[in-house]
C-alpha cells in the first residue's frame, strides 16, 4: 500500500512502484506532512509486528461458560436467608423416634448388603408448602432432608464460619440446644456465620454406615459442605459437639490466625503423629498457613477442633482424606488418616500449622481446673474452647455439656 | 601539478552552510549529532528522519534482544537428579529488561527421552534413530516458536520399579521441571514416540486462542471409562490447569498440557500415595494414568481444573493404536485436516515403531515442503 498525500493544495505526484520519489519529496510534500506520514507508516509496521508477536489484546481467551453449576451432594439448592444455618433442633425427639430407616431409602445391593442412599435430585419443598404439612413427622423429615440444601450466597463482610455437627440419636435436646446456642452466641458477637448439620445427614455418603465407627469422618464432609455453602468466607472453624466455646471474646482472626499467636502455639520439629519419622517444619511460613490442627499431649492429632482457610489446598485436603480409598482403608481412624496424608504430602504439610491443643481444644477436666496447676493441654480460665475428651466412653457427654453450658451462662468468666 | 588543500573565502554554498553550522554556539550537541546522521542518511536535512531512525533502532533492538527465548537443556538427567540448572534469566533479575518481552518462555516442552535407557536390554539402532528424529522434531519446533525444551531421561531405575513407585517418574519429572522454570506458565509433556506434524502452528494459535471452543470440561459427550458425570463440588467456572486427552481406553498422558499453579502442585503431590497404591496397583495397569483417573472419578477439586481436548488436537493416533475402533474418526491422524501431533502410542507392543515414525516423518516433510524449497534441492 502506498502512502498517498491527502492535501488539497498539492497535486498528487505519480509514484513508480507505489513508492514515494525519495529525491523529490521536498518538492512534492511539506516537511511536516512527510514526518507525519513516515511516522504513521512506521507506526503501522510496528503495530503489525506487535500483533504478530503478541496477538490482539482482545483475543485473550474467555473463561468457559459453566455447564453444570457447582453444587454439593444435592443438585438443587436453597439460598439461606440468614448467615446462621442450623437445623430445627426441636425436631430432635421426633427424628429420634422415626429413626434413620424412615429418613433415607434403604437399598438392597447386588451382593445382598443393605445401604442407605439419598436422592441427589431431591427437590426442596418451598416454605409455603411446608406450612400446609400437618403431620409433625413428615415436617421433620422434610426439614431434615432440605437442611443440607441451604447455601449462603450473599456477598458481605462475613469472614469466618463456625461449623458443627449435632446428633439426634445420641444427644438429648438440652445438650443440642446448648451446643447450637453456644455457637450462635459466639457468631453473633463477632458477625460470623454458623453452619451446623445433623451428623445423620451424611450417612448415605459413607461406605461404612455405622456412625459409631465412621462418624468422625463426617467432620471433613461437613467442613467441605460449609466451604460450599459459604463460598465467600475466608476461615472455617470446626468445633465438635463434645466441645463448648468458652471465651466468647476471642476472635478467630485476631486471636487465632494472627501470626504472632500462631508463632507462640506452633509445634515445630515434632513428629506429625506419635512416633512418626516425619517432623513438622521448623520454618513454616505462617502467612501461607491454610490448615490449623491441634495436637494433644500424647502427640496425636486432635480433630475435635480444627480450622481451614478457603483455599485450593484446603479443598484438596478435605476431599482427599474423604476419598473412599483413604477413608475406608482398613479401619483407619480420622486422626491416622489425616496424619498419613500430611506425612506423605509435603504440599499439604507445608501449609499446615500443627499447634498445641490449648489454642482451640483444651481438654476439660473439673479436677485439674481446681488444681490451679496450669499445663498446656488442660482447660484453664480464659481458654477458647473446652473439650470433653472421654465423655463418650464414660457416657456423660450430655450432662457435661449441659452443666458447663449452664455454668457459662450464669458466670461467663468461669 | 599537485594542488594543496586551501581555504578561500569564496566557498560554495554547501561548504558555507556547514561551517556556519559548526560555528554557531547555540547548537546543541544533539543537533550536531543529528546533522551527522543526516549526512549519513543522505543529503536531505530533515530532523524528522533522524528521529525516525532512532525510533527504528530502538524498536529493532527491543524486538531483537527480547525474542530470543529458546532454551534447550539437553538431557538434564533423571528426576532423582537433585541438581537443578541455574534459573533462566528472568525479568526480576534485571531491571534493564523490564520493558522487554519475557525472557522466560511461556511454554516449555518436556520430552521424555531415553525410555528404559538400555538398562534391561541393549538399545538397538532403530531406537537410537527414533530418538534422534523425535528430539530434532521438538527442538526445531521449540526454536521456531521461542518455547523452552527440556529433554528428560527416563532410564529404568529401581526407584520406579515394581513395589516402589512404579510409573511415577512422570510426576517427579514434572515437579522437577516446575522448579527449573520458575516463571513459565504452561508445560507440554510429550512422550518420545510423538511427532509434531505441523511445525508452523504455535500452541497459542492452535490451542489457547480457541480453548473455549475446543475444550470439553465434562464427560458428557465422551466418556470411554463410563465414570460418574456429575460429582459434588465441581466448579467448571474455574479455568482448566490440566489439558489432557482421552483415547478409546480412557485418559491418555502421552501428550498433555499442565499449568503451574497451587492446584497443579497439590495434584502432583497427591498423585502418588502409598495407601492408594497398595490397594490399587494390581489394577492400575497404566500406573499414573489410572491413578489420575481414580482421583478424577471421586474428587471434585481435581475435576474442577481438568479439561479434555479432542484426541486429534494434540495426540492423534496411527491406525495401529486403538485398532479395534478403526472406524471411529475421533482417534486417528488425518492427513487432510493436517492434524497437529501424532503419537505412536503403544508401538513397542507388537508394532513397528521405526516403520511408523519414519512414515510420519516423511509425511511431515512432504506436507510442509514450501515452493521455495525446490530451489535448494
Amino acid at each position: 500500500m502506498a502512502f498517498k498525500p491527502k492535501g488539497k493544495s498539492h497535486q498528487p505526484p505519480t509514484w513508480g512502484f507505489g513508492l514515494p520519489p525519495l529525491n523529490n519529496m521536498k518538492k512534492s510534500l511539506g516537511r511536516k506532512r512527510k514526518c507525519v506520514k513516515w511516522s504513521a507508516g512506521l507506526g503501522v509496521v510496528f503495530f503489525v509486528v506487535f500483533i504478530i508477536l503478541h496477538g490482539f489484546p482482545g483475543s485473550k481467551r474467555n473463561p468457559e461458560t459453566s455447564i453444570v453449576p457447582a453444587h454439593g451432594y444435592y443438585v438443587n439448592e436453597v439460598p439461606a436467608s440468614s448467615q446462621l444455618i442450623f437445623p430445627t433442633v426441636e425436631h430432635t425427639p421426633i427424628l429420634k423416634d422415626m429413626g434413620i430407616r424412615s429418613l433415607f431409602i434403604l437399598r438392597m445391593e447386588v451382593d445382598g448388603s443393605k445401604r442407605y442412599v439419598y436422592k441427589p435430585n431431591d427437590v426442596p419443598l418451598p416454605d409455603e408448602e411446608k406450612k400446609k404439612i400437618m403431620s409433625q413427622e413428615t415436617l421433620a423429615k422434610r426439614a431434615f432432608l432440605d437442611h443440607g440444601k441451604l447455601v449462603y450466597r450473599r456477598e458481605n463482610e462475613l469472614k469466618t464460619v463456625i461449623v458443627s455437627l449435632i446428633d439426634f440419636e445420641n444427644e438429648d435436646l438440652d445438650s443440642i440446644i446448648a451446643v447450637v446456642q453456644n455457637r450462635v452466641d459466639y457468631a453473633q458477637k463477632h458477625n460470623y456465620g454458623v453452619y451446623i448439620r445433623w451428623i445423620q445427614e451424611f450417612i448415605p455418603i459413607l461406605a461404612e454406615q455405622d456412625l459409631s465407627r465412621s462418624g468422625e469422618f463426617c467432620k471433613l464432609l461437613v467442613m467441605r459442605a460449609a466451604m460450599h455453602a459459604f463460598p465467600n468466607a475466608e476461615n472455617f472453624l470446626f468445633v465438635d459437639n463434645k466441645s463448648l466455646i468458652m471465651n466468647l471474646k476471642l476472635s478467630v482472626e485476631r486471636d487465632i490466625l494472627n501470626p504472632s499467636t500462631l508463632d507462640l502455639t506452633l509445634k515445630r520439629d515434632v513428629s506429625v503423629s506419635t512416633n512418626s519419622p516425619i517432623k513438622t517444619y521448623t520454618n513454616l511460613d505462617l502467612k501461607s498457613v491454610k490448615l490449623i490442627i491441634p495436637q494433644n499431649n500424647r502427640g496425636e492429632l486432635d480433630i475435635s477442633s480444627f480450622l481451614v482457610k478457603n483455599s485450593v489446598q484446603s479443598k484438596a485436603f478435605l476431599e482427599y482424606v474423604s476419598d473412599p480409598l483413604i477413608r475406608d482403608f482398613d479401619g483407619i481412624s480420622i486422626s491416622e488418616a489425616i496424619s498419613h496424608v500430611l506425612q506423605w504430602h509435603p504440599e499439604l504439610l507445608s501449609r499446615t500449622a500443627i499447634v498445641i491443643s490449648k489454642l482451640m481444644s483444651s481438654e476439660y477436666d473439673a479436677e485439674t481446673l481446681l488444681d490451679e496447676n496450669q499445663n498446656s493441654f488442660h482447660y484453664s480460665k480464659g481458654d477458647f474452647v473446652a473439650h470433653f475428651k472421654d465423655c463418650a466412653v464414660k457416657g456423660t457427654c450430655n450432662a457435661d455439656i449441659t452443666n458447663l453450658y449452664n455454668k457459662l451462662q450464669h458466670n461467663p468468666s468461669s | 601539478m599537485s594542488v594543496l588543500p586551501y581555504y578561500t573565502e569564496g566557498e560554495d554554498d554547501e561548504e558555507k552552510k556547514k561551517k556556519t553550522l559548526y560555528r554557531n554556539p547555540l547548537l546543541t550537541p544533539f543537533r550536531l549529532l543529528s546533522h551527522r546522521v543526516q549526512n549519513m542518511l543522505g543529503n536531505s536535512t530533515n530532523t524528522c528522519r533522524v528521529l525516525l531512525f532512532f525510533a527504528f533502532v530502538v524498536t529493532f533492538f527491543y524486538f531483537w534482544t527480547g525474542e530470543d527465548t529458546t532454551t534447550v537443556s539437553h538431557l538434564t538427567g533423571g528426576a532423582d537428579d537433585s541438581q537443578t540448572p541455574p534459573p533462566l534469566m528472568s525479568r526480576k533479575n534485571s531491571p534493564w529488561w523490564s520493558l522487554a518481552p519475557e525472557k522466560t518462555p511461556r511454554f516449555v516442552i518436556i520430552l521424555a527421552a531415553n525410555e528404559g535407557g538400555g538398562v534391561l536390554r541393549w538399545k538397538n539402532e532403530q531406537e537410537w534413530a527414533i530418538e534422534k528424529i523425535s528430539i530434532e522434531n521438538k527442538k526445531s519446533y521449540a526454536k521456531r516458536h521461542g518455547y523452552g525444551l527440556t529433554i528428560k531421561d527416563l532410564t529404568t531405575s529401581k526407584r520406579y520399579s515394581h513395589e516402589y513407585r512404579e510409573g511415577w517418574q512422570k510426576v517427579d519429572i514434572l515437579k522437577q521441571t516446575f522448579r527449573e522454570f520458575p516463571d513459565t506458565e504452561w508445560f507440554w509433556w510429550l512422550d518420545l514416540d510423538t511427532l509434531i506434524m505441523e511445525p508452523d502452528r504455535s500452541l497459542e494459535s492452535h490451542i489457547f486462542s480457541r480453548l473455549d471452543r475446543i475444550l470439553d470440561r465434562t464427560l458428557e459427550s465422551f466418556n470411554p471409562l463410563e465414570l460418574e458425570t456429575d460429582l459434588p463440588y465441581v466448579d467448571y467456572t474455574q479455568e482448566a490447569d490440566l489439558l489432557i486427552t482421552q483415547d478409546c481406553g480412557g485418559f491418555n498422558l502421552g501428550s498433555f498440557l499442565i499449568r503451574k499453579s497451587d492446584w497443579s502442585k497439590a495434584l502432583l503431590d497427591i498423585w502418588w500415595d502409598p495407601v492408594l497404591y497398595e490397594q490399587k496397583h494390581m489394577m492400575w495397569e497404566h500406573r499414573e494414568q489410572d491413578a489420575l483417573e481414580t482421583l478424577y472419578a471421586s474428587q471434585g477439586w481435581i475435576r474442577s481444573k481438568v479439561g479434555f481436548l479432542p484426541l486429534r488436537i494434540i495426540n492423534s493416533f496411527p491406525p495401529g493404536a486403538c485398532s479395534e475402533f478403526r472406524d471411529d474418526p475421533r482417534y486417528f491422524y488425518e492427513e487432510k485436516t493436517r492434524d497437529f501431533v501424532v503419537n505412536m502410542a503403544g508401538c513397542n507392543f507388537g508394532r513397528d515403531c521405526w516403520g511408523e515414525i519414519s512414515h510420519y516423518a516423511t509425511l511431515m516433510e512432504k506436507l510442509n515442503r514450501k515452493w521455495y524449497d525446490r530451489m535448494f534441492f
